[in-house]
């Protein structure tokens, strides 16, 4: 009894307190129940994210790179500016197609229901829900026409911002840097490598571009919106479909091969 | 112990009893939990009985397909391999038995055992090939009680899966993950009229080959096994003493706040079994079987998950229509059929409780004999227990298992008496 008063009690609080604070007017509005999130939270999550959302489960020592702490609020994956919340649909992208590359499986199978659920209960592990709006998705203009030349000029643009630093000269994310890499949280991480055909975020060019222009809140990787134009950041996308033309496509979980490729 | 005269008759109530006996080996595979850091709670709806995750998870050939499946992505040190084993009080009654001395009531059991113990080895052998090996020790023998290596995703398709070695059937309730441990229960998998010779059991694994086709997150999914029925004596045939066994199955996911999860399915099953043998100082050769007889049986199935999927109340039905060949009675003037099936209730309100209830029947429709009364041999059992988990981690799971079955059939002529056979059933299981 004692051991499951001490496991329930931070969730209980934190249930408490998304359910008695008052909302801002910027407070984002739960897509789900979080108590039945709890539960859903509890039966898949928890061994990684753990029980206090902090991304300090009994599994976690064992998993590279390590799962996100929910408590700040911070999430790599959004269609949001850098520094913002994400949309409930980056959330959702990222449970129901998981993480290709790290331990987060896709969640596909767990139904809509379960997964605007669990989103809201992960909501309850930050404040920041509390207190801020989510800003609306960056914008993704038409990507123009894959030439030589625009595969040309994203070579470029990857030598002047200088990705290889931490990406390496072929991309393979073997850069002089890349071993220094660490998150927000101290915590070792590999910069990508990009030649093997597999991208975290998604496989189409418009999920490649975002992460370019967004940036991955929490780890090194660091938004371009500000320093690169849109027809920029689309040569740099062909450029990085470049490396990796000749990778086989990303299967997923229960799904016939899906191509990342054009 | 010598049967003499109608054989199966006297007999039948011990071999009932012995069915009933024998432990349900159970699959939940921590190796799995070890391998990729998530609960037994990710895969099991209720250990060991799967959830969805756990079915898409097992389709798609013991893989996350997150590029981490490989063995050279796990640690050295990994292992693929888990163990289980049951320490158990279990006390089995049987009324009405014939013996030598009188009829009687007897306890059959009254003590404590480990069960069966049982080395779970799976896993990946490469991306995109699995397998399963299951050496399990029980009554002092080891038995290897499945052996296979699974080609996943062929073609890059999720529709082209095939198995190769000793593999369970795609059964609409594992017969190896049931919740229940006495082995009791799941009639229509086993059930052979009286006297028939045929021993083909649809819940044991099978020598053979499995296709398997799922769609993403396998709601629709097919399978189909052609194998060599189990057990048999053999014959000069093909395939041995051939079978086939088919599952069709698809999913709803209702937006109902009632129903958060409903299936459909079909599944059916022709297995064949020798009738005349080349003999030996009178004894039949093994391997010399022919004129192969045909055991069918075939049904549908319904799940229906009430409440969220993740606590469900979980309600299974199964109907099941069977006959063996009249050639496979001995002294049978027709076909002898029967209908079956089983209702089965589980619930899992926290992720660590499980009451569950199952009820099975049997009821004969033509005898094989005209000697036999329409109701001979009828058949129903029950099963009432719970499950409690102690604890789970991404390493063990240890629970403690109550149950109560009874079984009952009725005689073979009408002055013969129901046989009632009981089990009590108290243990902790564990895997790790």
């Amino acid at each position: 009894m004692k051991n499951f008063n001490r496991r329930l009690l931070p969730s209980a609080l934190a249930l408490l307190l998304s359910a008695s604070s008052l909302p801002t007017a910027d407070a984002v509005a739960p897509p789900g129940d979080p108590v039945q999130g709890k539960v859903v939270y509890d039966r898949y999550c928890v061994s990684c994210h753990g029980v206090e959302g902090d991304g300090r489960g009994e599994g976690a020592g064992y998993i590279f790179p390590k799962p996100r702490d929910f408590r700040q609020g911070t999430f790599k994956w959004r269609s949001t500016p850098s520094g913002a919340l994400p949309s409930v649909a980056d959330l959702d992208k990222t449970i129901r197609d998981g993480l290709y590359g790290t331990n987060m499986p896709t969640w596909y199978v767990l139904g809509e229901r379960n997964r605007m659920n669990v989103i809201s209960y992960i909501m309850t592990f930050s404040p920041r829900w509390q207190s801020e709006e989510i800003p609306a998705a960056i914008t993704i203009p038409a990507e123009p026409p894959l030439t030589s030349e625009s595969v040309d000029a994203g070579r470029a643009l990857f030598e002047k911002l200088q990705c290889a630093q931490c990406h390496g000269d072929a991309g393979k994310g073997d850069g002089p840097s890349s071993h220094e890499q660490r998150n927000d949280w101290g915590d070792p991480i590999t910069p990508a490598d990009l030649t093997v055909g597999h991208f975290k975020g998604g496989g189409t060019p418009s999920d490649i571009y975002r992460v370019f222009m967004t940036g991955l809140n929490g780890a090194p990787m660091p938004s371009f919106a500000d320093s690169i134009q849109p027809a920029e950041a689309w040569d740099l996308v062909h450029f990085i479909e470049s490396l990796s033309a000749h990778a086989a496509p990303n299967p997923q979980f229960g799904v016939d091969g899906v191509p990342i490729h054009r | 112990m010598r049967c003499v005269t109608r054989p199966w008759a006297r007999c039948w109530g011990l071999l009932l009893l012995l069915l009933f006996l024998i432990p349900t080996p159970a699959f939940s595979i921590p190796a799995f939990a070890r391998k990729y850091q998530v609960r037994c709670t990710a895969c099991h709806e209720a250990w060991p009985m799967l959830n969805d995750f756990g079915r898409a998870f097992r389709d798609n050939g013991y893989q996350m397909m997150m590029g981490k499946d490989g063995p050279t992505a796990t640690p050295v040190g990994y292992w693929p391999v888990a163990f289980r084993l049951v320490p158990s009080f279990e006390r089995d009654t049987i009324n009405h038995q014939e013996t030598d001395q009188g009829v009687k009531t007897l306890t059959t059991s009254n003590g404590f055992g480990v069960g069966a113990f049982d080395v779970l080895s799976a896993g990946t052998l490469a991306p995109n090939m699995s397998f399963l090996f299951v050496p399990a020790y029980e009554g002092g023998e080891w038995e290897v009680e499945s052996a296979w290596v699974r080609f996943d995703n062929l073609g890059k398709s999720s529709w082209l899966n095939l198995k190769l070695g000793h593999h369970e059937l795609d059964l609409p309730r594992s017969a190896h993950r049931p919740l229940n441990q006495t082995g009791a229960g799941f009639l229509v998998y086993s059930y052979h009229p009286p006297g028939s010779i045929s021993e083909f059991d649809m819940g044991g694994n099978q020598d053979g080959v499995e296709w398997v086709g799922h769609d993403k997150g396998s709601l629709n999914r097919a399978a189909v096994s052609l194998f060599s029925v189990d057990g048999s004596p053999g014959s000069r045939s093909a395939f041995n003493t051939p079978g086939v066994y088919f599952h069709l199955i698809h999913e709803f996911l209702p937006k109902s706040r009632v129903v958060s999860e409903a299936k459909i399915g079909a599944f059916g099953a022709d297995a064949s079994w020798p009738t005349t043998f080349l003999t030996s100082d009178g004894d039949p050769i093994e391997g010399s079987g022919t004129t192969l007889k045909h055991s069918t049986r075939y049904g549908l199935e319904g799940h229906v998950l009430f409440g969220p999927n993740v606590t469900p109340f979980h309600a299974l039905v199964v109907l099941a229509h069977g006959s063996d060949n009249r050639n496979l009675i001995e002294g049978a003037t027709r076909n002898a059929t029967w209908d079956g099936g089983f209702v089965e209730l589980a619930w899992t309100p926290r992720l660590k409780t499980t009451p569950f209830f199952r009820y099975d029947w049997i009821s004969n429709g033509d005898q094989s004999n005209s000697e036999l009364a329409s109701n001979a041999n009828d058949q129903t059992q029950y099963t009432i227990g719970i499950r409690h988990t102690l604890n789970y981690s991404t390493r063990a799971e240890y629970a403690l298992h109550g149950e109560y079955s009874a079984l009952r059939a009725r005689g073979l002529t009408a002055d013969e008496p129901t046989v009632t056979s009981t089990s009590l059933f108290f243990g902790v299981d564990f895997a790790f």
